[in-house]
This record gives C-alpha cells, structure tokens and sequence, in this order.
C-alpha cells in the first residue's frame, strides 16, 4: 500500500483473538422452535400480518409496517405459527414476536421469484421487499442508507473492518463468497450510479485483503484498502474519517459528506437477493467463548433459540456464566437461552469465569483516559457525572447524544466504572425529558 | 482655602441634589405595581422548594396563585391549613384536599430471571430487559426513591419501599423517580390499598410473584359498593366510593389488599 490513511481519533487497540478465523462455516440445523421478534431494525416495530395456527412458507412476509424507516420480517422456516405473545426487549421496551413450529421441510412460498431491479425506484422497493437491514450490528434498514433522492454519492464504502475481538463471521463470507460480494458491489455501483467504492479492510486480515484484490483486479471501480488495525473503526463515522478525512455532521447521515457505508455481509445478503428473490432468512454468525466446544461460523436460520446453537456447539452449561449477543465492546448480554437470533447479531460469545472479572466500580479519579479514548471527542467522565444525577439540560450540552457506545471508554476506564451504561440511561432521561417538555 | 473647599462641595452637593430628584421622579413614573399578596402567600408557605406544586419553588407558586394561573391547594407540603389559609389572603374559597398517604404498590416475591451486575440503580436496571425480576412490574429493590426523598422517609424492606406516614410530606419526588411508578398516593385517613400493579394476566403474575394480583375478581364481587374493580388484569379501587367494609381485604386469596393509616 502506498497510500496513507488518517488515523481515528481516540480508540483502542484490542487483542483480536479471532481464533475462528480458518474454520469454514457450517450450516446448523433446523431447530424445533423458531422464534421471530417483530422488531430487529432501527425504527418502527411491525405488525404482525398472521395468526395463530397459520401455515407459513419460508420466505413468506409475517410482519410489516408503512412507516419509512422499518423492514419487513420474513419466516426463516416452513411450519405453524403455534404462539404470537409479548415480549420484553433488550432496552426494556415491549415487542410482539411469533413462535413457529418447524415441519423440517422448508418450503419455498411459491410466490418467490427473481425481483425486478431494473430501475433505481424498483432497485429501492426491491431492497425494503428483501428485508435487509444493516448486518454489522446497528440494524438500520438498507432501503433507507441507499435510498439517497436526488444526492448521487461520490463513493460506496464497503466495510469489511471488523474491529471487534472474536467476531470472524464478515472475514469468512470473503472467503468463501468473496465473488459474489464482488458481484453485489457492481450491482449496487450500477443502480445508484456511483462512480467508486472503496472495501475496507483492516491489516489483521491480510487474506481477505489479498482476496478481494485478486477478484478485483479488473475492475477499475473498486478499490480495496487495508487500514491499521484500531477500535472502533468499524463504525460508520469513524471508518468514513479514516478513509476520506471528512466527519459526518452532528445529527447528520454518511450522505451528507457524500458517501454511503454498507457492511460486507450486507452488500452479499444483497445480491442473494436479487438472484434468487429469497428474503434474509438466515446468516452466519460466529459461535465464540470458553462455554462452547465447538467454537466456529455458523449459518443459522432467523429465530434460533441460544440454546439450540448452544447444544449443537457442545456448549457446557456449567461453565458459561455470560452469553454476549455481538462482540465483547458492543455485545448486548442475553436474557436467557430463550433468545432467539435475530438479524443485526454478527456474534454469540458464551463466556466463562475466566473472561469475565465482576470488579466493582470504584469512584472517578479524573486521570481523562476516557477522553483520550473517546473516538467521537467525548468527556465520558462529565457525561458519567450528569447520567447518574439525572442532569438532562447539561447532558444535552455535553452532546450525549453522538455517543456511539462503542465502549472504548469503559474499556480503559481504571476505575472500571460502567460508562457506556450510564450513557444508554442518559439518552433514555434526555428523550423523556425532551417528550415531557414537547 | 475656603473657596477651594466650598466649590467641590456645592459641586458635589448640586450633583446629589439633581439625581436625587430625578431618581424620585424615575420611581414615581416607571414604578412597577407589586402585588402585596404575592408576598404574603410566600410567607405562609413552607418555603421547602420541593417543586411538588409543579412551580420551581416556592416564590414561583405564589405568584401563579396570585395571578390566579395555579390551584391555591397545591402545596403539598403546607397540607389543608396552607390552602385555607391562602384562600383567606386571596378572598376565595380553596377545595382542600382528601387526606391521603403515600404507598408502594408492591410487595415482591419474586425469584431472579439473570443476575444483574451494571448500575446499581432502579433507572439504569429498568433499561436491562425491565430488569432482573421475574415481574416485569415489580419493584427493583435499588433505593432511587430512598436517594430522593429530602426527608429520610422510606425504607427499602424485604425489597420494596416503607414509606414512614410521620416524616413523609407527601412531596411526589418518590412517584416520580420510580421508574416502575410503584409509589402512588392513596386516599383517606384509614383504608385499603391494593399491593400490586401488574397488567401481566393472572397465570402469568402467579408464575411469576407469589404475591400478585391474579385478576380473580373475588374482591370485585365480594364488594358491596361497586368500589373495586379489575382493570387490566389488576384491581383498582375507587376511594370515592369505597366504605373501607373490608370485604375484599378478606377474601383476598393472595392477601395482597393491605390495610393503611394515615398516622402510622
């Protein structure tokens, strides 16, 4: 490489232990139950569109909303909707998911076919119509990031960092559907008429690298570039910074400052799409952690329970103290096995005694390596100080919002105080506070 | 030498002299009419700046009621002889309010879904699968309304709030830092009050808390005013009709309609 790259401001260095690398991925079966929250996108939650005791198909819509920013919801298997009953998410806010038993013969809804994309405005419907949301973790729904109106992008930005510890899963679709991401980047060049992408990966993965550089050696419009490794330079602002040098406005999307970001697994989920017409029904994840045996990629159908990945890998029950749904800095930690796997989960990490220390969370001695580590430019210890106290109007001052959790200040925080944590209680006062006072 | 010293005085003296008057006059024109109630309204109240009328504090308060854009029985601290009293200042009629008392609508019995080990508040809990109980309703037993309270009036007991009737003031700084809006006013001296606020369906409150209201409706119908009903799967009772009998306190299955006094 020759040419030089910004450096992120802030940001870690993490070991990478990303001990799944070299084992293929393997395909889990189909379990006895599946379950399908309605909500697994940023934006508004669907609704459901059958009932109980229905025969669904694979493929077939079970929930979908008119609000813009949304995905609909596909089943992942063929079999009876046997239980549509509430449940409680992650964040505390109430969802409606539905059970449905498997028969085992996963038939294909007959209506499934190749989708028209011969426009842009087709090309878009196409994208909604397929489900996809953003598959690196944050979940926010495909049809919108491209969905650009009259601003032409001056590149697409494909990102294949994936600078979290443990997570292999985007490594392993390069190499082993690396030709068919290649082939979803110029379908997408193609319909947004966008003259250059650019895939980014990081330099703890060189085979990827020297991977996506054989396949596009003919191709003038992509370029594939290897950045240094550092966390967070998977997120989207972070990844666009290091790439172009340009920040994305406050409040503001990656357009703005002319690019768009999709994750690799996105882009692939993508051109599935538009070759065979069947919706996001399953992906790869990464099984991790001392709790399992076998430890790899997995392609699993939407709906699996923990559990049942959890049997299949060998896991023990008495070892795994933690389930981390997503990598060890962002991962949300399960309720229970009776999770099911939804789409924005790249990773399960089953953790054990060993990688986890429950150390008590002493007082702030303001030595400021937050803010140093801090990628947005943050103070996590001021913000820390007006979360707990309950200070909305100086918490908006502090910007609490363009905080992006990336638990780079946990991370190094030596009082070990449970930073990211506060700020998800901040944004939750700031919202309620700006609700109560319209 | 007298000449040096007479002239800076008259000099000074005529500087004095002319913003003297000219001060009288700027106080006569631009002078701004104070209302004289609105000073002795601030008198009478506690002067506790608790923010429990919805005023930041008390000189707000009695201006609002001055200008009549507030209620006169607002305060809550000041009780009953407060708003008689600023209905005397004001000429008006004030409708004082019941007597009532704070309570926590729990009493949790309740095993754990997952250990919890972030924040060790009732907010940052909430924010974690609406907590680590089995009752998504149930109090989280961290002690934000203890935090709160100014008077030292609760106490986490058995992992719910005791909210002690001498000390408390009835100031709503608990309610409203209950993330799970446990703690509610209830109405009158003596009484009954119904422990439980879950909307889950009886089967699963049963499974859950072994001391949740499981939508029986035995107290509905063992009550003879139409005081108590079942809504959304937990009964409610209406202070305006109720006789404080004590009938579905004692059929209660679950024991969970608790008797109340104002004074202890």
């Amino acid at each position: 490489m020759t040419r030089k790259f910004k450096n992120i401001k802030g940001g870690v260095t993490l070991p990478h232990k990303k001990g799944t690398s070299e084992i293929s991925t393997k395909i889990l079966p189909i379990p006895k139950l599946v379950e399908i929250p309605m909500q697994q996108h940023i934006g508004a939650c669907c609704e459901v569109l059958v009932n109980k005791g229905d025969y669904v198909y694979v493929g077939q819509v079970l929930g979908d909303t008119a609000k813009f920013v949304s995905a609909p919801i596909h089943s992942s298997v063929s079999g009876k909707v046997i239980q549509i009953k509430d449940i409680i998410l992650y964040n505390g806010s109430k969802s409606v998911s539905i059970i449905i038993e498997p028969d085992g013969k996963q038939t294909v809804l007959p209506d499934i076919s190749k989708p028209d994309i011969s426009t842009k405005e087709n090309f878009l419907k196409a994208v909604r119509s397929s489900g996809l949301t953003g598959l690196g973790g944050a979940g926010f729904p495909a049809h919108v990031k491209l969905d650009t109106k009259d601003r032409i992008p001056e590149a697409l930005i494909i990102n294949a960092v994936e600078c979290e510890p443990y997570i292999t899963c985007d490594y392993r679709a390069i190499i082993e559907e690396g030709r068919e991401i290649v082939k979803g980047i110029e379908l997408i060049l193609d319909k947004l008429s966008i003259s250059k992408s650019y895939i980014a990966v990081e330099d703890n993965k060189p085979a990827a690298f020297t991977l996506l550089k054989e396949l596009t050696k003919d191709e003038p419009r992509i370029e594939t570039v290897m950045l240094s490794t550092k966390y967070p330079q998977g997120a989207e602002k972070m990844l666009i910074y290091a790439l172009t040098g340009r920040e994305v406005p406050m409040n503001g999307l990656p357009i703005d400052v002319g690019v768009v970001v999709m994750n690799v697994t996105s882009v692939l989920a993508l051109f599935k799409y538009c070759q065979t017409g069947m919706p996001l029904v399953s992906r790869r994840v990464t099984v991790e952690g001392d709790g399992v045996a076998d430890k790899g990629n997995y392609q699993v159908v939407l709906g699996t329970y923990i559990k049942d990945i959890f049997e299949y890998c060998k896991g023990d029950n008495q070892k795994t103290l933690k389930v981390l749904c997503g990598g060890p800095m962002m991962g949300i930690t399960a309720e229970s096995y009776e999770t099911p796997v939804i789409k924005q989960n790249n990773a399960f990490l089953f953790m054990t005694q060993e990688d986890l220390d429950f150390i008590e969370e002493t007082a702030c001695i303001r030595c400021g390596r937050c803010i140093d580590a801090c990628p947005m430019g943050l103070m996590p210890l001021t913000l820390n100080k007006y979360a707990l106290a309950k200070m909305t109007e100086e918490l908006e001052k502090y910007h609490i919002m363009n905080c992006i959790e990336c638990g780079a200040c946990s991370y190094v925080c030596p009082a070990k105080r449970h930073l990211v944590q506060s700020f998800r209680v901040g944004k939750d006062l700031l919202k309620k506070a700006k609700v109560k006072n319209g | 030498m007298l000449k040096e010293i007479l002239i800076p005085i008259a000099i000074l003296g005529g500087i004095g002299l002319f913003f003297g008057i000219a001060l009288t006059i700027a106080g006569r024109v631009f002078e701004v009419k104070k209302d004289e109630r609105v000073e002795k309204i601030r008198q009478i109240l506690p002067g506790a700046n608790c923010g429990a009328c919805g005023y930041s504090g008390c000189d707000l308060y009695a201006q609002a009621v001055a200008e009549g854009k507030a209620e006169g029985n607002l305060c809550i601290p000041g009780t009953n002889v407060t708003a008689v009293k600023i209905g005397e200042i004001l000429g008006i009629e004030v409708e004082t309010q019941k007597t009532r008392v704070m309570r926590a609508l729990c009493c949790p019995d309740v095993s754990k879904k997952f250990e919890y080990s972030g924040i060790k508040t009732c907010e940052a809990a909430n924010l974690a699968y609406k907590g680590e109980n089995t009752c998504n309703y149930s109090c989280l037993g961290y002690g934000d309304c203890v935090v709160v309270c100014p008077h030292d009036a609760i106490m986490m007991k058995n992992g719910a709030p005791i909210i002690d009737p001498m000390l408390c003031t009835e100031c709503g700084l608990c309610a409203k830092a209950c993330p799970k809006n446990l703690i509610q006013y209830v109405i009158g001296e003596c009484g009954y009050f119904v422990a439980c606020v879950s909307e889950d369906n009886g089967k699963t409150t049963n499974r859950n808390c072994k001391n949740g209201c499981i939508a029986c409706k035995l107290c509905e119908k063992a009550c003879e005013d139409d005081a108590i009903h079942v809504v959304n799967n937990v009964a409610i009772i209406d202070y305006d009709k109720c006789t404080k009998c004590g009938k579905c306190y004692d059929v209660c299955p679950k024991k969970i309609i608790k008797k109340f006094c104002s004074s202890y």
